[in-house]
């Protein structure tokens, strides 16, 4: 089993999804990628992870009501899993909308990586 | 401040004003991906974005032609998100000039907003190769 942190980016763009998973691999995480809620659901089922980065517009599911759920898990663990929340913010969300679903900070888009990689690292000790 | 940001008040500022402002590609956003990945991480990602914004411009495309607004705005900001986060600014720029207007109902400049937006995306898929190399040279100078 490896001690590097498990890092879940759940983002429909592959673009970046792509760069994401690089950046991070570049700071010794491990990553796995999700393209909707649904399937951040059905991973985060199989596995423990350390983070989520969280799209907000995904299809089948959005990073809103997939945080909500998450929240609502009966597994200790998995419901208290930091959820960062990575947005062009298109339905013009606060940030206490972020909070309420249970989202522990906020990355707006354009993404600066820099930014990125220091919110992923403050979480991930 | 950087046009690419939230705050800038859009709805206010004369666009072909702003747009001589603003880069095709902004290298020092591209340097920050550079310090992760190398060179090769920065090329890459440009030709994966060619590719994705390709389709999400196709599929603009359609929506436009079927007035189906949510379709285009929901692919004009995925566009929007990755132009921005590389440093693609003339492209971010109109997919937010058109996102905003949508979003407020107007579609009066609609159909030539789109147009500006494809041009720019036809002039970065024409040269960002080219000023890769170009780059590269500077480096090694």
């Amino acid at each position: 089993m490896s001690d590097r942190k498990q890092v879940l980016v759940a983002e429909d763009s592959s673009v970046i999804q792509n760069l994401t998973k690089k950046v991070l691999q570049f700071q010794n995480y491990d990553i796995h990628s999700a393209r909707d809620g649904q399937q951040v659901l059905d991973m985060l089922k199989q596995k423990d992870y350390d983070i989520i980065l969280m799209d907000i517009n995904m299809p089948k599911m959005d990073g809103m009501e997939c945080s909500r759920q998450i929240r609502s898990m009966d597994d200790e663990k998995k419901s208290q899993v930091p959820i960062i929340a990575i947005t062009g913010n298109a339905s013009n969300y606060s940030e206490e909308d972020f909070e309420k679903v249970g989202m522990n900070e906020y990355i707006p888009k354009p993404i600066d990586f820099d930014r990125l990689v220091e919110v992923v690292n403050k979480y991930a000790q | 401040m950087g046009l690419g940001s939230e705050e800038s008040p859009l709805e206010e500022a004369q666009p072909e004003e702003l747009a001589s402002e603003v880069k095709l590609i902004n290298w020092s956003t591209l340097q920050t991906l550079e310090k992760y990945g190398g060179k090769e991480l920065v090329a890459e990602t440009l030709q994966e974005f060619e590719m994705e914004a390709e389709e999400l411009l196709a599929e603009a495309a359609v929506g436009i032609k079927k007035n189906d607004y949510p379709q285009i705005l929901s692919k004009l900001h995925t566009l929007k998100g990755n132009s921005g986060t590389l440093g693609l600014e003339s492209i971010s720029y109109y997919a937010k000039l058109i996102e905003g207007n949508l979003k407020q109902q107007d579609t009066t400049s609609l159909h030539q907003d789109f147009e500006t937006l494809t041009a720019e995306f036809a002039k970065f898929r024409n040269t960002y190769k080219q000023s890769i190399n170009q780059k590269d040279q500077q480096h090694v100078r």
